[in-house]
C-alpha cells in the first residue's frame, strides 16, 4: 500500500520541479473612507469607486429586533418596509425603483435596522428619496401585516419540508437556554398574534432610538451625495442606541442531537464550536482555521469528505462573530447510511487538526484567500458597502478595514496554532443531524454514535 | 428625477454606455484569447470555456463528470494538487456544465498568474485518469444528485427538461441519470477529453491586473505549445420544432411538494436571435401581469383566484430556448391558474404594454447587465459569453442598446409568433389527482 504514496510523492515532485514561481503579490490597500457628518450629526461615510456606473448607498440604525421591546414585531417590521411608504402603494413604489433601474433591501436583524439601495449613477437622488419614504414613513397596513403573517406560518411549515427551518430551529435549541436573548425559538402561535398596532409601534421604537450612520460606495463623489443624504435624512433620525454585547451562552456539549426529518434522502451534520466574538482580536486567526477546516476545496475535510471518501458534495464552516461570543459551525450532508462513517471523518480530522495545526503553507494559502477576497470586494460597491457597514455597526473606525487586513496578512502559523488550541480543546461541542430517523439511527448506533438526544423536527417549529 | 414617468428609464437608454477595454486573439492551435485589463485591485480572474456541455454526451452525465476528473490529476500535477498549488498561492476555482458548455474559472492573486496558466494548460493536454479517481467522483455527483432530489421542487427543473422529446439534446440532465455513469471506463473518460478539451474549442478569458502584451506572452508559453485538436461536430439538428409538433402536450411529475405548480413551456429561439430582448421583455411584462411589483405580490383579486405566486423567464441557449411561466397555486386547481395564463397572454397578443411599464422592465434589465459586470469573476465569464455570442468580447453597451431597442408594438409581435398552442404544460403535484387532466407522467432521467 506504500507504492502508491510512493508514486504519488514522485509524481508531485516532477511537478513542483515545473511548476513556475509565484511572485510575491502586495496586499490589497483597503481604501479608507472620507468621513463627514450631516447637520444633525449623522456620521457618513463615503468610498468613492471609479468603474461602472453604481453606486450604493446604506442606513444602518445601530440596534435590532434584540435590543427591541417586542423582538417579533420589530423583525415583522422589517419584512414590510417596502410594501408602501408615504403616497406610494407597495406597488407603486417598487415600480418607481424599478424606473430606475434600481434595488432596494431593507430589513431589521438581530443587531441592527437598515436600508440599502444600489442604483445607476445619475439617478440616486430618485432612489434615495425613496428609500427615505420607505424607512420614515412606512405603510405597514393591517391588510399587509395579516399577509405576511400567513406568509410566516406557511414559511414555516414550508422550511419544514426541506429542513432549513428545523435545522435552524434545532442549533438554537441545542446551543442557547430559552431565557438567552437569541435562544427563542418563534412558534406559529405567537406569529398567529402579531397585530398591526404592535408591528407600527416597533418600528416607530426603533426610528427613534436607533443611532444612524449611512455609507457610500461606488461611483460618486462626497460633494455630489452629501447634499442629496442632507436633504433625505437630516433631522429625522434621533436615536442614540448602539446595541450591547451579547452574553456568551453556557457551555451545551458534548452532545449529539438527531433531529428527525421524515422522508429526508440526505443527512445534514453539523458541528457547533464555541468562537470569538465580532471585533476580537482573537477572531481573524479563528477564522483562518475554519478555512483550513472547511473553507475551501483545499481544505482538510472538503480533501478527505470529498476527494478521498467521496460522501459528500461539499463541506462548509462558517464563522458567526456576534459582539460578545461567536460560533463556528462545520456542515455537510451525506446519505443517511453513511453518516457515521461521516462523523468519524470529522472528528478525525478535528483530532489531527489539534495534534497538527495548520503549517507555514496551509497558513499562508488561507491568508493569501483572505487577501484575495477583500480585493475581490474592491470591484463591487455592495461588497464594499457591506465590509465597512459591519465597521461602522461595530462602532469602529474608518481605517480598520485596512488595519484588519494588515493584521491578516501578518499572521503565523504560531498564531493558528494557538486558535486552534482554543477553538478545539472544548468539550463544548454540539453535533446536530438532521435526517430521516429510520435510517440514520441505526447508522449511528452501528457507528458508536449513539445519539444523545432525539428530537422531532416537526415539534421544533410547531 | 420624477421617477413616475418613463422618462427616468428614458433617460438611461441615452446614457453614455460603460466601455471595456478587450484585447482578442487567436492562437495558432485555435485557442481564442480575451485579455481585459483592470489594474484597480491585486487580482486576476481567469475564465475558460469549452464548447462542449450535456447536450454533446453519449452517456449521460459524461461532460460534468469530466470536469469533475479535470480536478484529479494532469501529467504535471497529480489528483489534489490542482487545488493545492492554487490554494496555497491564495487563489479559488469552481467549475459549472450546463446543456452547452464547459468552464472553469479561477480568481488568483497577480503573482500567481503564470501558475494559473501552467495548471490550466496542463490540464487542457491531458489527463491522468485512474479508476479510483473515476469512482470517487462518481460517488460525489451521486451526492449531488441527492442533494437536488432532497430540496422541495429541487427535480421540477429536470422534468420539465424531460417533457422533451426523446433526441432532442436538452433532454438530458446535465448530472446524468443514477446508473447512467456506472459502466464509463477511465479510457471513456480520456477519449471525451481527448476529443472535446483541446485548444481550439476553448475560449480563455483573462481579467484584472494585467498588461495586454505581457499576459498574452504568458498565455503563448503555456497553451502555445498545446497542439491543435479539432474538436468533433457539435450536434446542430434539432427534432422538428422542438419536436412538439402536435400542439399541447401535458405531463406531471409526482412529488413531495406543498404547492402544486403548473410549468408552461413555448418553444422559442436561440441565444443571440433578433427577437431575443423583446422575448425577455416578454416574460417580464408576463410575470409582472400574473404577480404585481417586487417579491411577487399578487393583487388581492388574483389571490382569491387562488394563485400564489407566478414567475416568467426565458432559457435561449445554443440551439433553441424557451418562454417557461411557472404558477404556484395554494388553493384550487391548476386550471385555473391555466386560464388566468391563457387570458395574459391572449391580452399581450392584442394589445402593447403601454410606454412606461415597457420602460421601467428596459431600465431593469439596463442595470442588471452592469450589475453582472461589476464582480471580476463575472466580468471575464460575461466577456467569454460575448465572445462566444457575439465574436466581440465587450458586448455590454450592445446588448444594452438591444434592450432599448424594443418598443411596445415588438411585445405583441412575439407574443403571437412565438407563444403559440404549441407548447408542453407540466404540473408538479403532491397527488397526481390534482394535475391538468390528460397528462402523462414523466419518466426522470
Amino acid at each position: 500500500m506504500i507504492w502508491p504514496l510512493i508514486f504519488w510523492w514522485l509524481w508531485l515532485a516532477v511537478g513542483l520541479a515545473e511548476r513556475p514561481d509565484v511572485t510575491p503579490t502586495p496586499p490589497p490597500r483597503m481604501p479608507v473612507p472620507s468621513t463627514h457628518r450631516l447637520s444633525d450629526g449623522t456620521p457618513v461615510w463615503v468610498l468613492p469607486r471609479l468603474g461602472l456606473p453604481l453606486v450604493r448607498i446604506e442606513l444602518t440604525l445601530r440596534t435590532g429586533w434584540l435590543d427591541a421591546p417586542d423582538p417579533l414585531a420589530a423583525k415583522m417590521a422589517g419584512t414590510l418596509l417596502d410594501e408602501g411608504a408615504g403616497r406610494w402603494s407597495g406597488a407603486e413604489w417598487s415600480q418607481a425603483l424599478e424606473s430606475l433601474g434600481a434595488q432596494a433591501a431593507l430589513g431589521v436583524t438581530a443587531l441592527r435596522a437598515w436600508a440599502d439601495v444600489e442604483a445607476l449613477s445619475g439617478t440616486e437622488a430618485a432612489a434615495i428619496s425613496l428609500l427615505a419614504e420607505a424607512v420614515l414613513d412606512p405603510a405597514l397596513a393591517r391588510r399587509d401585516v395579516r399577509q405576511r403573517r400567513r406568509r410566516w406560518v406557511r414559511g414555516q411549515r414550508d422550511g419544514w419540508r426541506s429542513g432549513r427551518a428545523v435545522h435552524h430551529a434545532a442549533l438554537t435549541r441545542a446551543i442557547y437556554p430559552p431565557d438567552h436573548p437569541l435562544g427563542a425559538i418563534t412558534s406559529t402561535r405567537q406569529m398567529r398574534r402579531l397585530s398591526v398596532r404592535r408591528v407600527r409601534a416597533a418600528w416607530r421604537g426603533l426610528l427613534q432610538r436607533g443611532s444612524p450612520a449611512l455609507l457610500v460606495a461606488g461611483d460618486t463623489t462626497a460633494e455630489r451625495i452629501l447634499p442629496v443624504l442632507e436633504a433625505a435624512w437630516a433631522g429625522r433620525l434621533p436615536g442614540t442606541l448602539k446595541h450591547g454585547s451579547l452574553p456568551r451562552p453556557p457551555p451545551a456539549g458534548p452532545e449529539l442531537i438527531l433531529v428527525d426529518h421524515p422522508g429526508s434522502a440526505q443527512a445534514q451534520i453539523t458541528l457547533s464550536l464555541p468562537a470569538p466574538g465580532a471585533g476580537t482580536p482573537e477572531l481573524r486567526a479563528a477564522e483562518r482555521v475554519g478555512h483550513v477546516l472547511a473553507g475551501a476545496f483545499t481544505s482538510r475535510l472538503v480533501t478527505t469528505l470529498r476527494e478521498r471518501m467521496g460522501l459528500a458534495y461539499g463541506v462548509e464552516s462558517t464563522l458567526r462573530a456576534w459582539p460578545g461570543h461567536g460560533r463556528l459551525e462545520i456542515s455537510t450532508a451525506v446519505a443517511p447510511e453513511a453518516v457515521a462513517l461521516a462523523l468519524d471523518a470529522i472528528h478525525g480530522e478535528l483530532w489531527a487538526m489539534q495534534l497538527r495545526p495548520p503549517d507555514a503553507e496551509e497558513t499562508a494559502g488561507s491568508v493569501a484567500s483572505a487577501l484575495r477576497e477583500a480585493a475581490a470586494s474592491l470591484a463591487r460597491p455592495a461588497a464594499l458597502a457591506h465590509r465597512y457597514g459591519q465597521l461602522q455597526l461595530l462602532g469602529r473606525p474608518p481605517t480598520a478595514a485596512r488595519d484588519d487586513l494588515a493584521e491578516v496578512a501578518a499572521l503565523t502559523p504560531a498564531a493558528l496554532t494557538e486558535a486552534v488550541a482554543m477553538l478545539l480543546d472544548t468539550d463544548d461541542v454540539v453535533w446536530v443531524v438532521l435526517g430521516d430517523r429510520p435510517r440514520c439511527e441505526p447508522a449511528l448506533e452501528a457507528g458508536g454514535w449513539p445519539p444523545d438526544r432525539i428530537w422531532s423536527g416537526r415539534a421544533l417549529v410547531r | 428625477m420624477d421617477v413616475r414617468s418613463a422618462a427616468a428609464a428614458a433617460a438611461l437608454s441615452t446614457a453614455a454606455l460603460p466601455r471595456l477595454e478587450t484585447s482578442e486573439v487567436t492562437l495558432d492551435n485555435g485557442l481564442d484569447v480575451v485579455i481585459h485589463p483592470d489594474r484597480s485591485a491585486p487580482l486576476v480572474a481567469i475564465h475558460l470555456q469549452l464548447a462542449v456541455g450535456a447536450a454533446e454526451d453519449v452517456v449521460g452525465g459524461t461532460a460534468h463528470l469530466i470536469e469533475h476528473l479535470m480536478f484529479a490529476g494532469s501529467p504535471k500535477a497529480p489528483d489534489g494538487a490542482f487545488d493545492l498549488w492554487l490554494g496555497q498561492a491564495g487563489g479559488e476555482n469552481n467549475a459549472w456544465t450546463d446543456l452547452d458548455w464547459t468552464a472553469f474559472h479561477q480568481v488568483v492573486p497577480t503573482g500567481a498568474l503564470d501558475l494559473a496558466l501552467f495548471l490550466e494548460a496542463d490540464r487542457m493536454g491531458a489527463l491522468a485518469l485512474d479508476a479510483a479517481a473515476l469512482d470517487r467522483q462518481r460517488a460525489v455527483v451521486a451526492e449531488e444528485r441527492s442533494a437536488d432530489a432532497a430540496a422541495p421542487h429541487g427535480l421540477d427543473a429536470v422534468a420539465l427538461a424531460a417533457t422533451l422529446p426523446g433526441g432532442h439534446p436538452y433532454r438530458r440532465r446535465v448530472l446524468g441519470g443514477p446508473d447512467d455513469l456506472a459502466g464509463l471506463r477511465p479510457t471513456d473518460a480520456a477519449a471525451f477529453h481527448r476529443d472535446w478539451y483541446g485548444p481550439g474549442n476553448t475560449t480563455l478569458v483573462i481579467a484584472g491586473d494585467v498588461e495586454p502584451t505581457e499576459a498574452l506572452a504568458k498565455v503563448e508559453r503555456w497553451f502555445g505549445p498545446l497542439p491543435a485538436r479539432s474538436p468533433p461536430p457539435r450536434r446542430t439538428g434539432l427534432p422538428a420544432l422542438g419536436g412538439l409538433g402536435a400542439g399541447e402536450i401535458r405531463w406531471v411529475h409526482d412529488a413531495a411538494v406543498r404547492d402544486d405548480t403548473l410549468y408552461i413551456r413555448w418553444p422559442t429561439i436561440p441565444r443571440g436571435h433578433p427577437d431575443e430582448p423583446a422575448l425577455d421583455l416578454l416574460a417580464d411584462v408576463l410575470a409582472h401581469e400574473l404577480s404585481v411589483g417586487q417579491g411577487g405580490r399578487l393583487d388581492p383579486a388574483r389571490r382569491r383566484r387562488g394563485a400564489r405566486t407566478a414567475s416568467a423567464w426565458t432559457e435561449n441557449r445554443r440551439l433553441d430556448g424557451a418562454l417557461v411561466v411557472a404558477v404556484t397555486a395554494r388553493r384550487g386547481p391548476l386550471t385555473r391558474a391555466l386560464a388566468e395564463v391563457d387570458r395574459a397572454v391572449a391580452a399581450l397578443r392584442v394589445d402593447p404594454p403601454d410606454a412606461d411599464e415597457l420602460a421601467r422592465h428596459q431600465a431593469q434589465w439596463h442595470a442588471h447587465l452592469i450589475r453582472s459586470s461589476a464582480d471580476l469573476q463575472d466580468r471575464a465569464a460575461r466577456l467569454a459569453g460575448c465572445w462566444l455570442t457575439w465574436e466581440e468580447a465587450d458586448c455590454l453597451a450592445r446588448e444594452i442598446r438591444r434592450v432599448h431597442a424594443v418598443t411596445p408594438a415588438d411585445l405583441p409581435r412575439v407574443a403571437q409568433r412565438w407563444l403559440g398552442s404549441e407548447r408542453v404544460l407540466l404540473s408538479v403535484v403532491s397527488d397526481p389527482e390534482r394535475a391538468l387532466p390528460y397528462s402523462r407522467r414523466v419518466d426522470l432521467p
